[in-house]
């Protein structure tokens, strides 16, 4: 029963950065084909490459929103050399969900995919 | 309880994995039945007893092996009330489209248009959408009644004297509706339109009669009906096989003769049976149609019809029910608001039962009805009222923990 604990419930109840930023650097919005989960983060980067404001939008399962509350939580402040380096095993770590079956697991690292995919397009552009 | 426990016990027999695990709850049928012992036994009975390669060999084994082959084509041929010539196997729903689309659509133009529904199940879109951006015809779907049906009139608002193909499933996989066929058929037919019928949501549930129904193709898919996995049927009238579709796939079997120059084709089926086919695949559905006959698809059917009407009166005051009670078999899709269809399914996945969450292969549906997914109950000849008290049980559940 961990994947419905009380703080993960609690936080799909209570999302932590979800909505919009009055301004934003980089906007990336990624979806789950085979269930429709989407994510979307917006990032105002500070001066010096750091991750100054985070936010998101989305909808779908316990797993995928939570996933994106903790994940935006945990990189705000940090520098995007950091951020990109997250890795999937410390996403799961940082959900308490190590043991997920394939099909779930694309749930719980559908937000660190859009973020990614944010910081790429960042460093792109710069 | 409206099943016997007799009854019950008679069916369970016939599925050795229910059998085996008697707390597991199976409510996804839509998307693949068990698979039933008469199939099983036959396949191997194929495999131990008669294995060799068909058509070929003039030694007993190979001869034993066509007859059961041949013999699985008569099956299903007195199943749907066709002739054998007019069944080809192939390795299910997807492929017979994927055929029909390939082979139909090259004599279409940019002037002319092919009428889908808003119901269909992707295998039934997506081959015609690749062909109409090689060929340039356009797709029309038929749509809904408020209802959430497909009628007559459905048809009549998009059929014109340009449609070639009507292209529609009797039995839609998401809300479980049964549309009229016949009546859809004739509409076509009064454009001289080619008609097919996607079956795979019918062939288990409902009696089929391609005579009656008068349709041109007709297909379904052997694990949808307690048969194996890789076989299904694509039926095609004996005339339009004859005349009118060229092979699909080339090379053994399918030829008559062959030089280095050029190749003519076998008689019908084989001339549209290329390579080896799945021998064992259409042995088992053969049995699994036989096993079907037996128990008659009539009773399976009032017992379905109970389990459905007993689900629907369960579970309307605890969910979303898409579309309504009227012309439905066997399938009912919901949702819970604010619980994603995902977490539904997790949960009573804990209490052991399976449902399917998502799009059903049928993306394009949801969102002409404004849905990010639903969750999906499916019912089978060996589910029991008892199931949807055990669905319920969970669906329970899963209000309390998001409550």
């Amino acid at each position: 029963m961990e994947m419905y604990s009380e703080l993960i419930l609690d936080l799909y109840k209570h999302p932590a950065n979800k909505g919009n930023l009055p301004n934003y650097t980089v906007r990336w919005e990624e979806h789950n084909p085979l269930c429709g989960d989407t994510v979307a983060i917006e990032i105002d980067f500070g001066k010096k490459g750091e991750i100054k404001n985070i936010a998101w939008q989305g909808n779908g399962c316990v797993v995928s929103q939570t996933a994106a509350s903790l994940l935006t939580d945990h990189v705000k402040d940090k520098t995007t050399k950091v951020a990109a380096k997250f890795s999937s095993e410390e996403m799961l770590e940082l959900l308490g969900l190590t043991k997920l079956n394939p099909t779930r697991l694309r749930c719980a690292l559908l937000g660190l995919k859009t973020l990614q995919k944010a910081l790429a397009s960042y460093v792109a552009r710069t | 309880m409206y099943m016997s426990r007799t009854i019950d016990k008679e069916i369970i027999k016939n599925f050795t994995l229910l059998k085996t695990n008697q707390s597991l709850v199976y409510l996804d049928n839509a998307a693949t039945t068990q698979t039933c012992v008469a199939a099983l036994k036959a396949m191997d009975d194929y495999y131990t007893k008669s294995r060799a390669n068909i058509h070929r060999g003039v030694y007993n084994l190979s001869i034993r092996a066509t007859e059961q082959y041949e013999a699985a084509r008569d099956q299903v041929a007195s199943y749907i009330n066709a002739d054998r010539e007019e069944i080809i196997f192939t390795s299910g729903t997807t492929h017979s489209l994927n055929q029909l689309a390939y082979s139909l659509s090259p004599r279409l133009s940019h002037r002319d248009n092919i009428v889908l529904t808003r119901l269909e199940h992707h295998a039934n879109i997506v081959p015609w959408q690749q062909m109409a951006k090689h060929y340039g015809f356009t797709i029309r779907y038929a749509e809904l009644n408020k209802d959430g049906e497909l009628n007559a009139n459905s048809f009549q608002k998009v059929i014109n004297a340009n449609t070639k193909i009507v292209s529609f499933t009797l039995v839609s996989n998401v809300l479980g509706t049964v549309a009229p066929g016949q009546e859809i058929i004739k509409l076509a037919q009064a454009s001289k339109a080619v008609t097919i019928v996607d079956a795979a949501q019918a062939a288990a549930h409902i009696t089929l009669d391609v005579k009656k129904l008068n349709c041109d193709f007709l297909v379904f898919s052997g694990h949808k009906m307690y048969g194996p996995t890789g076989i299904g049927v694509l039926y095609g009238k004996k005339i339009f096989l004859e005349e009118h579709l060229e092979p699909f796939l080339f090379g053994g079997e399918m030829v008559q003769s062959v030089s280095y120059e050029n190749a003519t084709w076998a008689e019908l089926p084989y001339k549209f049976e290329a390579g080896t086919p799945n021998i064992a695949g259409a042995i088992g559905l053969g049995a699994a149609v036989g096993w079907i006959k037996k128990a008659g698809i009539k009773k399976m059917a009032t017992q379905e019809e109970k389990v459905i009407s007993y689900a629907f009166k369960k579970l309307t005051p605890l969910v979303k029910i898409v579309g309504t009670r009227k012309n439905r078999i066997g399938i009912i899709s919901f949702t819970i608001p604010g619980i994603h269809p995902h977490d539904i399914a997790e949960v009573l996945n804990q209490n052991q039962v399976c449902i399917r969450t998502g799009y059903h292969c049928a993306e394009p549906l949801h969102h002409h009805l404004g849905l990010n997914g639903t969750a999906r109950l499916s019912i089978g000849v060996y589910n029991t009222t008892k199931d949807i008290d055990a669905l319920v049980v969970g669906i329970k559940k899963v209000k309390k923990l998001f409550a």
